[in-house]
């Protein structure tokens, strides 16, 4: 499953950007193949004066991301991400790690009901 | 002579400069045409108690998919730059409010699966008062996020009149720069206040951009020589006119009178304001 943060670099350590369009880069971790971490930019979506959350929708659809793990997210963003079938989990933590975990334990918990 | 109607934009960059104050009150000094492209919020009615007619509807075309036709080649969606549509693995998705119906994306589906289909957007009003004055209004349909087309076909209803004024949105925006582009000249009106004179900064530059002749006039100004006027001498603009501060017009304004019918002083101040920037105006057009 892949999944993607929305974070922003806060000093040397990525922190969780509470907005899903605006964020300023994409976490992606893959929990299925390498444990690591890939970087992308969301700079374009960030900037463009309308349109920003179906741009970043797009960019989840082309990275072939199942799972957004975000603060918030706006009504057209969901709409797009709904389409797609990427679930949407929010969540307050500050840390990519600790929110990790948080969506890991439930999606666990999903498949278990 | 040019013969020609000539077009009188109304222009502020900060709301409640006194925009339509300035427009009804030109437009009541001799006949003309009165056009309220403040769609969002036209209230040069206010004025003129006069029933008004609707002439025309407005529309705007947005794309629907034909699903038994699109095979999810995500052309239509990489095409637009507004991303008013997305494409995943089982569908297009169209986002009716990011849309500018340009309807490139009907042009670029390789398998004819985009209509355009009509939406309303807004209405045009009509209206006329004492003979004299005919007036023009836009309004905006409630929801609707996309307001230049309404100003363009407000701006398109035809009149024979030789001076037509426009009484333009407030602001630098989209919507401002539809108004401006169908006149021939601006009336930059602007108050001497630090939220005035910061907003009037960015329509001068605007304006500027665009290459549209402009002169300003001072709204509520406190002396001849407040920040507008020193901005506009360190500028080069001219300074058309001048309306100093005064509670009458306040108590006027707010009981939707019209100043120049009430104050005899103001209608000499407005016919000489009219004068001097129609004189500007035919300058530039000829």
């Amino acid at each position: 499953m892949k999944l993607a943060f929305t974070v922003k670099q806060e000093k040397l350590f990525p922190v969780m950007d509470e907005r899903f369009a605006r964020t300023e880069k994409f976490l992606i971790y893959d929990t299925d193949g390498s444990r690591g971490f890939k970087e992308i930019s969301n700079k374009e979506a960030r900037e463009s004066q309308q349109g920003a959350g179906v741009h970043a929708a797009s960019l989840m659809i082309e990275q072939g991301i199942d799972c957004v793990i975000t603060g918030t997210c706006g009504p057209k963003a969901r709409k797009a991400l709904e389409a797609a079938g990427i679930t949407i989990h929010l969540t307050a933590k500050k840390s990519p790690a600790e929110a990790l975990k948080e969506a890991l334990s439930q999606c666990q918990a999903d498949q278990y009901e | 002579m040019s013969g020609r109607p000539i077009r009188i934009a109304v222009v502020s960059g900060k709301g409640g400069t006194g925009k339509t104050f300035l427009a009804v009150n030109l437009a009541c000094t001799a006949p003309c045409t009165l056009y309220d492209c403040d769609v969002e919020e036209p209230n040069t009615h206010l004025f003129f108690q006069t029933p008004w007619e609707q002439i025309q509807s407005v529309e705007r075309r947005i794309p629907i998919i034909n699903a038994s036709l699109c095979t999810l080649c995500a052309s239509c969606s990489s095409f637009c730059r507004f991303h008013a549509l997305l494409c995943s693995s089982d569908s297009v998705q169209v986002f009716p409010e990011l849309c500018r119906s340009c309807g490139g994306c009907r042009l670029i589906c390789p398998n004819q699966a985009l209509s355009m289909m009509p939406e309303e957007i807004g209405t045009v009003l009509k209206s006329s008062y004492d003979d004299a004055l005919t007036l023009v209004q836009g309004v905006l349909k409630i929801g609707t996020a996309v307001v230049p087309p309404v100003v363009h076909e407000v701006l398109k209803v035809h009149s024979n009149d030789e001076i037509q004024i426009i009484d333009a949105p407030p602001g630098t925006g989209c919507s401002v720069m539809a108004a401006v582009s169908r006149a021939d000249y601006v009336l930059a009106a602007a108050e001497p206040t630090p939220f005035g004179l910061h907003d009037f900064q960015v329509l001068v530059k605007a304006l500027r951009s665009r290459g549209i002749p402009f002169s300003a006039a001072v709204n509520k100004s406190l002396s001849h020589d407040d920040s507008i006027t020193k901005y506009c001498r360190e500028e080069g603009i001219k300074v058309s006119g001048r309306i100093f501060f005064d509670e009458k017009i306040m108590d006027i304004c707010s009981k939707g009178g019209i100043a120049v019918k009430l104050i005899p002083e103001y209608r000499k101040i407005f016919s000489n304001l009219r004068s001097t920037i129609v004189e500007e105006a035919k300058r530039c057009v000829l």
